[in-house]
């Protein structure tokens, strides 16, 4: 562990802690936590299959 | 005739956070570099080696005379190391730390750093969790002509102010230590070198509600225990190190006297109130810090005088908000 983390807020307001992990270089720490978040945006829903139309 | 062969002048310290706990990282002049507090005179002199065994075989029988000692083993080494505290001096970001003898004794004091650009950037520490990997340095000093190198080093940290002047933290430091090589101090690169740390002047002082206290000193107290050694009989050397234990925040203010109805600290002692105490020191933007025990109570109140000036000394001891949380303490760099 680096005992480092940063601060995200989710999608839901709250905000959580995570860590930074050790094998991502201090100058690619911006674009981790650009690409982190909290929590996942719930999955899209699929679209309903179009039936066919006879 | 020639001068003396070694001086007690110039120091360095080496600091650098460790990914496996007593296996010695690389230290770099350049970017592992503290900063340390020596005052006015001259610096200390580095400490002793210690052992956890000395190497005593006892007496002989046939004549209760010391016998002649094995070697000694279990060698560590422990010391104290002051800094001045100060901000970067310009913006945080998940990169850009305070200055290493801020972050990193810190995060090896026990201590988690979190970066978060909400309100601004910041760097805020808090207790690391118990159970969890815990942050460790590889410590190298230079000292009287040496260097001395010590691995799976643990702090506990204290700071006082001193009068007016900006506070000096102290970090106690324990580690296995290696045998000593000559060395002259390197050419190192200390950081925000143009940044003036701030003083014990315009402080912010918060003991709850009341926010008009007139501060006259401040010191704190972490009171973490690094002293379980990890003996290992199976290890060439014989030591694996140390283990931390809780710490204990104390903060201790000094402050004039006030009116009861204002602040009762002997009823608040009384009655084990809680308070969020805070202080700030500095007010510019990436030089400042603030200590906060977010929940704390008073653990001692005791009167005192300056001549005709009455005052009080509160001694606030902080608690964790549940049996799980670590919030009994933090420390924001912003």
């Amino acid at each position: 562990m680096t005992n480092e983390f940063f601060a995200t807020t989710a999608a839901d307001g709250t905000t959580t802690r995570l860590p930074f992990p050790l094998d991502v270089p201090l100058d690619e720490r911006d674009a981790y936590m650009a690409a982190t978040t909290a929590a996942e945006p719930p999955a899209a829903v699929a679209p309903a299959p179009t039936p066919d139309e006879d | 005739m020639a001068t003396a062969a070694r001086l007690n002048q110039v120091i360095g310290f080496l600091a650098k956070e460790e990914t496996d706990y007593g296996t010695a990282e690389t230290l770099s002049n350049s970017t592992d570099a503290l900063n340390p507090f020596i005052g006015d005179g001259d610096p200390e002199a580095p400490s002793a080696y210690e052992y956890v065994f000395d190497g005593n075989l006892g007496r002989a029988s046939g004549n209760l005379a010391p016998q002649r000692r094995t070697t000694p083993s279990g060698r560590f080494r422990s010391g104290a190391i002051q800094v001045l505290p100060k901000g970067l001096g310009t913006a945080y970001s998940a990169s850009a730390f305070p200055p290493n003898e801020v972050h990193r004794m810190l995060k090896a004091s026990g201590l988690d750093a979190t970066y978060s650009a909400t309100a601004t950037p910041n760097w805020t520490y808090t207790p690391t969790a118990a159970g969890t990997t815990f942050t460790s340095l590889t410590l190298r000093q230079f000292a009287q002509g040496s260097q001395f190198d010590q691995a799976g080093c643990l702090l506990d940290w204290t700071f006082e102010t001193q009068g007016l002047g900006v506070p000096v933290w102290t970090f106690n430091w324990r580690g296995v230590a290696s045998a000593p090589a000559d060395a002259s101090l390197p050419s190192l690169t200390l950081q925000a070198t143009s940044i003036i740390p701030p003083v014990a002047s315009a402080i912010v002082g918060n003991i709850g509600a009341f926010t008009t206290a007139t501060i006259r000193r401040v010191a704190f107290r972490l009171n973490r225990n690094v002293e379980t050694a990890r003996v290992a009989q199976n290890l060439s050397g014989g030591h694996a190190g140390f283990i931390p234990g809780g710490m204990s925040p104390e903060l201790e203010l000094e402050i004039e006297r006030p009116a009861r109805a204002t602040f009762d600290p002997e009823s608040e002692l009384a009655s084990a109130t809680s308070r969020a105490v805070d202080v700030t020191f500095g007010s510019t933007q990436y030089n400042r810090w603030k200590l906060s025990l977010p929940q704390a109570q008073l653990a001692t109140v005791t009167p005192g005088a300056e001549g005709a000036l009455a005052t009080v000394t509160l001694v606030y001891r902080a608690f964790a908000s549940t049996p799980t949380a670590n919030d009994h303490l933090s420390v924001v760099f912003n």
